[in-house]
């Protein structure tokens, strides 16, 4: 287990430098200069010239590949073209809101969609499995920002229960963190839930058709336990993995909730450095990005191991 | 120096106005700002026709309905995030509406987009208009208790100058040929050539910002944070800004006029997403809104407990046609329809004004002529009856048909996605009435100035202006041959001459007639169809009180809060 972590891991930083490498060459390819972006239409030449200089802007890609790889390696991920602030400082402010979010948003997925999806496995074609398949086909159909738009007139308009929009960090008290995020995890979360829940209902209900679950009720337990302990339990390997990379997938995703209720995250940052070409924030951004999707991905094959005793993983 | 002189005199003949007039003629002195009385101050409103703007003048200063100071204001900005407050690398007009409530200049303008003095006290011009000087403020305090000299005048200026600052607005400073001490409190500007829009365009605090001053300490002890974070003179400073969330404002106690500003405090959140800014005011949680969205308007509008306060923009909107030389390396076409003057008048003339902005701006604009935007009091006038752009669409197909195009021509529009509605009415608007097939080819907003100013790869362009308080902002940076914006191609001798005499003449009624003239001329030429200038909406709660709107800007030092 711990060389197959440790390969990983290796594995892990190849793929992170491939994204980088990737990312790096592709701002650069993308229509749109970034000082002639951030200078807009003054664009004095002579500053546009000036600030290329000062970026390293004017010398060869190869140079500048070289030149931003050997900072990368020191953790310097250089500063932002258009606020002149180190990226670091920014990502370390945009990652707590995002995580919180991403976290909270899976939380409320999480809640809803494990006892649906089992609900409607169990009782398949039940009144309850329809009405919950219609909700389900709902949260998909709803888009995010709609979801979001209409709770914040629902809930900060009308009712003056929660904030409309904002971040409060946890260190200014658990409620205000709380309250802020309520409504974005809602809106993020819905949508999600719809999909896990969908996720559990097939698999479980094809679980259910396996002989060795015939076998428990044969031997008399209890349906209850042949649904959670026997039947659950091996249904929620594809689970898991939509749940791990769908997380990673909401810290990106997030972005619709971070823009509608104003919160500066890790994809609102991404979004406005593509739209600004601010190839630093971009580089930077992604780079977190790739790192997290990386991570979660080896988090789902650990937990594989943890949950079904048939999937080791062998030194 | 004599050739521009000789071109007025060619022009006041060609416009036939007599400079005699005794009721009219204004010279350089009459800019200095101790001397403007009275009776220049007439001359200079009846010239601009804006006698119904003098009774304010007349009468005792009016005071705006003002409640008890202290308190706070919260509000939101529309946008992603405030890039930048040094005025050196401010690249957009929201970063100026936060920078004025901080910053100061020589001179601020007023409501009437009027230059008034700010750390000056007053100013006196040479009968040349080459020099001016300027008497500063005596005991002005920086935020970091600093005191404000004339040295700080010559720090920002040097600092401007030097190329390696990277100033974005630095050719501004052009005119002035050197920059003198006289003594702590004194300051003399050497210009090359005359300019009227000095006291506008270089010693302004928000529009200018070439010489909107900066502070020499706290740019060395804070580096890269003073464009997060700057010190000021002005009646707020800055104490905590999370990029892209929030600025929080305090009151600066030792703002050099007594009594202001009236709030404790003024926080500002960043919220890009129309719709929560506008809920953010409806629930209460924010008091104050820097723009209203179109599209919830109406919704605002009938809510009874908040205000909106309108204003025009300083600005102006317009399709732009591609008559650049170097067509063929850049677009690979020699020739496009909209070289015949012809086609441009009848492409100008198929757009219904109203339909347009009723269409695509929900009917938050104005029809728009020319270049001069309605804020411009001044010099803004309706040309909805006269101008030859205006829409007649039987004139356009005959133009069309005498040009050889009688059944229309295929072409492309460069816009970006924030106005895509606007090329979508456009296009539908040049089907319907000349059967112009226009495509729309839409991309980001960097890559289409950068394509519109730098590469010239587009046919027609849908683009504007803003943050334009003079007409030099308006014909000089556009319309001339050699115009900074002029990425179009345009030339028209006589447009060049009558610009250079706007630009140099400090009389208004002369400049009027001359602005007068050249748009005239741009309208006639149309190297772009004028489609409409925008108006500003900002909408506060009831309980907001003393907010004067400077069209462009925000100033706060008079508002309250109940």
């Amino acid at each position: 287990m711990k060389e197959y972590i440790v390969r990983r891991v290796i594995f892990a930083l190849l793929v992170m430098w491939a994204v980088a490498t990737l990312v790096f060459f592709m701002m650069r390819a993308i229509p749109g200069d970034p000082v002639q972006a951030f200078v807009g239409f003054e664009g004095d030449p002579e500053a546009v010239a000036h600030i290329k200089r000062s970026l390293g802007l004017d010398r060869p890609l190869a140079v500048q590949y070289a030149y931003w790889l050997r900072a990368l390696v020191r953790g310097d991920l250089g500063f932002s073209i258009w606020n002149r602030q180190p990226v670091t400082t920014q990502l370390r402010e945009a990652l707590p809101r995002t995580l919180s979010l991403a976290l909270l948003s899976f939380l409320i997925a999480v809640t809803i969609a494990l006892p649906a999806g089992i609900v409607s496995a169990v009782k398949r074609y039940s009144p309850a499995d329809h009405a919950l398949t219609l909700l389900a086909f709902l949260g998909l159909a709803m888009p995010d920002f709609w979801v979001g738009i209409v709770l914040i007139i629902v809930f900060a308009v009308q009712l003056h229960l929660l904030p409309a929009f904002g971040y409060e960090p946890i260190a200014r008290g658990v409620w205000p963190w709380l309250s802020h995020l309520i409504l974005p995890a809602i809106a993020t979360g819905t949508s999600f839930s719809a999909i896990l829940a969908r996720m559990t209902r097939s698999a479980l209900l094809e679980v259910m058709r396996e002989d060795y679950v015939r076998t428990a009720r044969a031997k008399g337990l209890a349906e209850r336990m042949v649904v959670l302990r026997h039947a659950l339990r091996n249904a929620l390997i594809p689970v898991i993995t939509v749940t791990g990379i769908a997380f990673a997938l909401l810290l990106a995703g997030a972005v619709i909730a971070e823009n509608v209720f104003a919160i500066r995250g890790v994809g609102r940052l991404l979004i406005e450095g593509i739209l600004n070409r601010d190839f630093p924030i971009v580089q930077g951004t992604i780079l977190v990005i790739a790192m997290i999707f990386v991570f979660m991905n080896l988090i789902v094959d650990i937990l594989y191991a943890l949950i079904n005793p048939k999937i080791r993983y062998v030194d | 120096m004599s050739d521009g002189r000789d071109a007025m005199e060619d022009l006041k003949w060609a416009i036939g106005f007599d400079s005699e007039d005794p009721r009219l003629g204004l010279n350089w002195e009459d800019l200095s700002s101790d001397r403007i009385n009275r009776r220049t101050f007439l001359r200079l409103a009846i010239a601009a026709g804006a006698l119904r703007y003098l009774s304010p003048l007349l009468r005792p200063t009016p005071v705006l309905a003002q409640g008890r100071p202290g308190g706070e204001l919260k509000a939101a900005w529309g946008v992603r995030e405030f890039s930048n407050f040094d005025p050196a690398y401010v690249n957009q007009v929201v970063q100026f509406q936060v920078t004025s409530n901080v910053l100061s200049g020589l001179t601020h303008i007023d409501a009437g987009l009027i230059p008034r003095p700010d750390l000056a006290e007053s100013w006196e011009v040479s009968s040349d208009g080459l020099v001016w000087t300027f008497r500063l403020r005596r005991g002005v305090r920086w935020h970091n208790g600093d005191r404000f000299t004339a040295d700080d005048v010559i720090f920002t200026f040097n600092r401007t100058r030097d190329p390696a600052t990277g100033h974005l607005a630095r050719s501004i400073l052009n005119p002035v040929a050197r920059l003198e001490k006289l003594d702590d409190f004194t300051v003399r500007f050497h210009l090359s050539e005359p300019r009227a829009s000095f006291l506008m365009k270089i010693t302004e605090r928000a529009s200018g910002r070439v010489l909107t001053i900066v502070n020499r300490r706290a740019l060395q002890e804070l580096g890269r944070e003073y464009t997060r974070r700057p010190v000021g003179t002005g009646p707020f400073r800055i104490v905590e800004h999370r990029l892209g969330e929030r600025v929080v404002l305090e009151k600066f106690p030792d703002y050099f006029i007594s009594g202001r500003p009236l709030l404790d405090r003024v926080t500002i959140f960043n919220i890009e997403e129309p719709a929560t800014q506008a809920s953010a005011l409806e629930s209460g949680q924010v008091d104050f809104i820097d723009g209203v969205p179109e599209e919830l308007f109406n919704r605002i509008k009938a809510n009874r407990d908040i205000v909106i306060s309108t204003a025009d923009d300083p600005g102006f909107q317009a399709l732009f046609f591609n008559q650049r030389k170097d067509r063929r390396e850049r677009i690979g076409k020699d020739r496009l329809p909209t070289d015949d003057p012809r086609v441009r008048l009848a492409v100008a003339k198929a757009i219904d004004r109203d339909e347009l902005i009723q269409k695509a701006l929900l009917g938050q604009g104005a029809p728009g002529y020319g270049p001069i935007p309605k804020a411009q009091k001044q010099y803004f006038r309706d040309l909805g009856a006269t101008s030859p752009q205006r829409f007649d669409v039987e004139e356009a197909r005959r133009l069309m048909r005498e040009a050889g195009f009688p059944s229309g021509f295929t072409i492309k529009i460069l816009v970006s996605p924030q106005v895509r509605r606007r090329g979508e009415v456009i296009a539908d608007l040049l089907k319907r009435h000349i059967n112009v097939t226009a495509e729309l080819e839409v991309v980001d907003f960097p890559v289409q100035v950068q394509r519109f100013n730098t590469t010239g790869q587009w046919e027609w362009c849908q683009i504007g202006s803003g943050g334009d308080p003079d007409p030099d902002d308006s014909i000089d940076d556009w319309f001339a041959s050699t115009s900074r914006f002029n990425n179009f191609g345009y030339s028209n001798a006589q447009v060049d001459v009558l610009n250079q005499a706007i630009k140099e003449t400090p009389d208004v009624s002369k400049r009027v007639r001359w602005v007068q003239a050249a748009v005239d001329l741009i309208g006639k030429d149309a190297p772009c169809a004028f489609l409409f200038h925008l108006v500003e909406n900002v909408a506060y709660r009831r309980n907001v009180r003393g907010f004067a709107h400077i069209p462009g800007l925000r100033d706060l030092d008079a508002v309250t809060v109940q």
